[in-house]
């Protein structure tokens, strides 16, 4: 708990550190000050990681004056730091440690502490601190949400409250970049007055409800009635978190989320769909055959494709979080579902990361941070990829067509509820067994929630935070993907036979190919599953991402798309029809029959195919056992489980 | 009494904390400290989580969490 830290002095400038609890207003303060521009670091030996940037030059000055912008050496290119959001300082959730090591590891006992605290909850956020201060950091005290006191019909006492706390201190609207230069102004204030300091451990627990009094008298001070706005909206929570009217809109709210991430996102997808496979198309007509533009095209340029295809459902997933977030719902909606979970092993903070598993399990899992036992977390992190996501839509719509007939689009709807539902119910099941193990159930679970005021978010800090979760998806899972689009045109095409000039190929060359010899080894394997080789090696293909198992299924079984368009729907339509009528090599058999193809979408529900997604799992717990036993457990239940399907089926007669 | 034993709208003021150190520490630091007026918002079913409030923040927490704090 302890870690005395001796500052010494130095010639580089100091940071500016921002900390503060959740919701108070810390990360729309950080975009102000850097522009927006600022990168995602790690801290050193752990995965969680905080954002780091510079202050942007128009507020290096204090002052109106901003002639002299750059004035001292500080003021200009002043590094900001923004930690993840603590409740107390006893940490207890990995982000939260990242924080709490930041003060007492690093040496920060000569940079600047911004604790930033929500006006509208002064008392108990004035506590923290209380506390950081009494630890002897040099801080400036930063009182955010002005509009909202300022909507209440009260005032801050500002000068009172820096008398009171003996702290600098300065109220301002986060959104409003015109106040920020307040706040900048005070730091610099503190930079001036920069002491050699010692920092202390945190008070122990026997002072803290002396502490309380403390701030909770300075709050009557200097904010004399309190904040009566959240009185105001004691009926919306009683609303919001009623027993019966709670859970449906909670439903309601989830069933609308999920149909503007499909209907919403859908022409955006068809266009990155339809550009990158134009531009394969044109190099293949224009530039000269060789394997070089083969792989350069249908290696490299399909993989970027594979990995743009899910930014728009990840962008409109983050984009609806955020602006949930900002009202304040969400964490309504992991209080009301803390309860369900719980009987699994889960904690109401496995929600967010949950519901971001329906786009993409990658960013799924980093999500998981905010859960405080590392257990829960790794249950957690375990079934997200249960949760259907995205890049199973294409084969899931590509089976369904098959299934059931094209003039009732109802029932695809339905049968695509049913799959989600299926991905739902199995990850309960494993989420069920972890529970019971010995370690799991010595697990410390706590649930202890701020529910923020209820807010009206604002669309351009949401959007900028939804762009930055977007490039970091891009930055983690895109090398992976692409790598292994790469690698796996390389299975698929070594080693290089001399090319037969016309239609056929492309298909010899990957009967022969290194993956052709792997399919024909996992015959045995397929045949219980009802299919043949050349599926064998479209599930294969599926590893480097799930929705590759469309196109293979197309270049695998021959199909014709040299009815010039590229588009999407005509892979398909011409996939369906000879899906319909192949046969597995010399016999007539079909080899997709119902019986087939309903155990082929169980696989799919619940194998655990996105090898990006078992890396992640592995740097985020930070060994490979878990994310192990995971693929092992899923992609062995979804074989079993499709084998006995398809088995029992055939047995009843389904052809 | 403890502040799971509250109707929706009731309210107290916090007598003491029962349990185990970590979670007292919590529910200390988030403002559950003797003398704190706490006023229950809602009760989910199945004893399920509460959202009280107390030292003008919401606060969320389990029903098992809320039969710590004595009232």
């Amino acid at each position: 708990m302890k870690s005395d830290v001796q500052s010494s002095p130095s010639d580089t400038p100091p940071s500016i550190i921002l900390v503060g609890p959740h919701n108070s207003g810390k990360t729309t303060l950080f975009n102000g000050l850097t522009g927006s521009r600022y990168k995602t670091v790690n801290y050193p030996g752990s995965t969680v990681s905080y954002h780091k940037g510079k202050l942007i030059p128009a507020l290096g000055s204090p002052t109106e004056t901003a002639t002299n912008a750059c004035g001292s050496v500080s003021a200009c290119g002043s590094v900001i730091v923004d930690t993840p959001g603590i409740q107390s300082l006893t940490a207890c959730s990995l982000d939260q440690e990242v924080t709490y090591r930041f003060l007492f590891e690093k040496e920060v006992s000569k940079d600047v502490v911004v604790v930033v605290v929500d006006g509208t909850q002064l008392g108990r956020h004035l506590f923290l601190a209380e506390q950081i201060k009494e630890c002897g950091f040099a801080i400036v005290l930063c009182v955010t949400m002005e509009d909202m006191l300022i909507e209440d019909g009260k005032c801050l006492n500002t000068e009172e409250l820096s008398k009171q706390m003996k702290l600098p201190s300065v109220i301002l609207d986060a959104r409003k970049k015109g106040q920020l230069s307040r706040l900048i102004s005070k730091v610099r204030e503190v930079e001036k007055g920069m002491q050699p300091r010692r920092i202390q451990s945190p008070i122990s627990p026997e002072e803290i409800p002396s502490r309380h009094q403390k701030t909770e008298a300075i709050e009557k001070q200097v904010l004399p009635g309190g904040f009566s706005g959240r009185k105001k909206q004691f009926h919306t929570d009683r609303l919001l978190l009623h027993p019966v009217w709670g859970f449906l809109i909670f439903l309601l709210i989830m069933f609308s989320t999920f149909s503007m991430i499909f209907w919403l996102a859908a022409p955006f997808m068809d266009q990155i769909d339809s550009a990158f496979g134009g531009i394969i198309a044109i190099a293949h007509t224009t530039l000269p055959a060789s394997w070089m533009t083969d792989l350069f095209f249908d290696g490299l340029v399909a993989g970027i494709g594979s990995v743009m295809i899910f930014l728009p459902q990840i962008v409109i997933l983050f984009l609806i979080m955020g602006l949930l977030e900002d009202t304040g719902y969400l964490a309504r909606g992991a209080l009301l579902v803390d309860k369900p979970l719980s009987l699994i092993g889960l904690n109401g903070r496995s929600f967010v990361p949950l519901l971001s598993g329906f786009a993409c399990a990658i960013p799924a899992i980093l999500a998981s941070r905010t859960i405080s036992s590392r257990w829960e977390r790794i249950a957690t992190i375990f079934i997200i990829p249960l949760m259907s996501c995205s890049a199973r839509l294409p084969v899931y719509s590509l089976l369904l067509a098959f299934l059931l007939p094209r003039e009732k689009p109802w029932m695809g709807g339905l049968a695509l509820s049913g799959l989600y539902f299926l991905g739902l119910v199995w990850g309960s099941v494993f989420a069920t067994i972890l529970s019971k193990l010995p370690s799991f159930k010595k697990r410390q679970s706590v649930f202890l929630l701020e529910l923020p005021a209820y807010r009206r978010p604002i669309f351009r800090v949401v959007w900028t935070s939804t762009l930055h979760s977007a490039m970091y998806y891009l930055k983690k899972a895109g090398p992976n993907i692409v790598l292994l689009s790469i690698g796996l045109w390389l299975l698929t095409h070594l080693p290089l036979t001399p090319s037969k000039q016309g239609q056929n190929s492309e298909y010899a060359s990957v009967a022969h190919s290194y993956a052709g010899t792997l399919g024909h080894a996992l015959k045995p394997v397929m045949d219980p599953m009802g299919l043949d080789w050349r599926s064998g090696v479209a599930l294969i293909m599926g590893f480097a991402a799930r929705e590759v198992f469309v196109s293979s299924m197309a270049l695998l079984y021959r199909v014709d798309t040299v009815d010039s368009s590229p588009s999407d729907d005509a892979v398909q339509s011409g996939l369906l029809k000879r899906m319909k009528d192949i046969t597995f090599e010399n016999s007539s058999n079909k080899i997709f029959t119902v019986s087939s193809v309903l155990g082929l979408l169980f696989f799919f529900t619940v194998a655990l195919q996105c090898i990006p997604t078992v890396i992640t799992a592995k740097s985020e717990i930070g060994s490979w056992k878990i994310p192990l036993i995971q693929w092992v457990a899923f992609s062995g239940t979804a074989y079993i489980g499709a084998v006995i399907l398809v088995q029992s089926l055939r047995f009843l007669g389904v052809s | 009494m403890s502040l799971a034993d509250l109707k929706t709208g009731q309210s107290r003021l916090v007598k003491e904390l029962r349990g185990d150190d970590f979670l007292k520490q919590q529910l200390q630091e988030m403002g559950f400290v003797p003398g704190s007026y706490v006023m229950v918002l809602s009760k989910s079913p199945f004893h399920g989580p509460l959202a009280v409030s107390v030292r003008g923040t919401v606060l969320g927490l389990r029903f098992s969490e809320a039969e710590c704090v004595q009232i």
